[in-house]
């Protein structure tokens, strides 16, 4: 009696768990005004890294050459103001302006051109998760060169605002990634590009 | 009717999206709402005041261009739009509220030839409008699919 007794309640037990862990796993699923205020973030972070293209403009991103001595002064890492130097800051003669130096134009336009890519990717939402992939990065590394000489979140506050945007489709809301993500899915079975773009959207 | 209604509404909000990026300008905030107000010759002596009053301005013409997006397509016979056509449509309507008002307006109030254009202003005008067309394209498709 006991053990049938015993039995039973394993059986309870069993069933319990099983209907919890149903509850619990059961998928999530973004209601259609919570997908919208996610775009609505999404506008807002591009417009930030938007906005931050105006302090460097082309042709002599003069703007950015002295964070670029800052981070590399005052890096988090090691070795990475030496990368720096030997980089961006190769045959500088001065801290206060890009005299002499023989990269830091062609990089500079890498860097400026990157955060264009994520400024127009987010704020149109178009493949919304590349560009916050790339945002994450280009975040990552002003969090090792700047972190130190500012609030130590600020950077590290925008790298956890990509990754987010990473983790959510917010393009897929007042975004062109509303239009490329059925097309992009339809393909994505005869086609491995279409594949990892539709990752992207 | 329905439609031109889906339009404004849709136009309303995506001008609000516009007037809120407006706001959170890096060092000048909200500065770029007065100027709205000098393209239609309104000057507002208080800053503040003029800010909101350049803040509710945006969000009217926001209306407007949704209403003229509701318009194109009720012209068009198109009841129910496809994401494919909402959005290009939006863009479009975004391009002709920066060329004849964030530019050639613009420059006419400042006594510049309505034709002159510039590298800086056009990056910092251009894509803020083109996003409106998106959101209202976007959006406008978002409401009709929850109608129906």
């Amino acid at each position: 009696m006991s053990i049938s007794s015993s039995a039973s309640n394993k059986k309870n037990l069993a069933k319990v768990a099983n209907q919890e862990g149903a509850i619990n796993n059961t998928p999530v699923t973004l209601s259609e005004r919570s997908i919208t205020g996610f775009a609505l973030i999404r506008i807002f972070v591009g417009y930030l890294w938007f906005q931050q293209l105006f302090w460097k403009l082309p042709p002599t991103f003069a703007g950015l050459y002295g964070y670029i001595v800052r981070e590399s002064q005052h890096a988090i890492i090691p070795g990475y103001g030496a990368l720096l130097q030997h980089t961006f800051l190769a045959g500088c003669a001065s801290t206060t302006a890009p005299t002499g130096c023989t990269l830091f134009v062609p990089l500079a336009a890498c860097v400026w051109s990157a955060e264009l890519l994520v400024a127009l990717s987010l704020m149109f939402g178009v493949f919304t998760r590349f560009g916050a992939i790339l945002s994450s990065i280009l975040a990552l590394q002003l969090y090792i060169g700047l972190a130190y000489t500012e609030w130590i979140w600020t950077y590290g506050m925008l790298v956890l605002l990509g990754l987010g945007l990473v983790a959510i489709p917010a393009g897929r809301r007042l975004g062109i990634d509303q239009w490329l993500e059925p097309h992009l899915r339809q393909s994505a079975s005869n086609s491995r590009v279409a594949r990892i773009l539709h990752w992207f959207v | 009717m329905a439609v031109i209604r889906r339009g404004l509404l849709t136009g309303l909000f995506a001008g609000l999206v516009l007037a809120m990026l407006d706001v959170v300008v890096d060092g000048v905030p909200g500065n770029g709402l007065q100027e709205v107000l000098r393209w239609f010759g309104i000057t507002v002596a208080d800053a503040g005041l003029a800010r909101l009053a350049g803040f509710v301005l945006v969000i009217a013409l926001g209306g407007i261009f949704g209403i003229l997006f509701g318009l194109i397509l009720n012209s068009m016979n198109a009841q129910a739009v496809s994401i494919n056509r909402a959005i290009p449509l939006g863009l479009l309507l975004g391009f002709a509220w920066w060329l004849l008002l964030a530019q050639m307006l613009c420059n006419v109030v400042h006594h510049v030839s309505p034709f002159s254009f510039n590298f800086t202003g056009i990056l910092l005008t251009l894509p803020l409008n083109l996003v409106f067309g998106v959101v209202l394209g976007t959006a406008y498709y978002q409401m009709q699919t929850r109608t129906r």
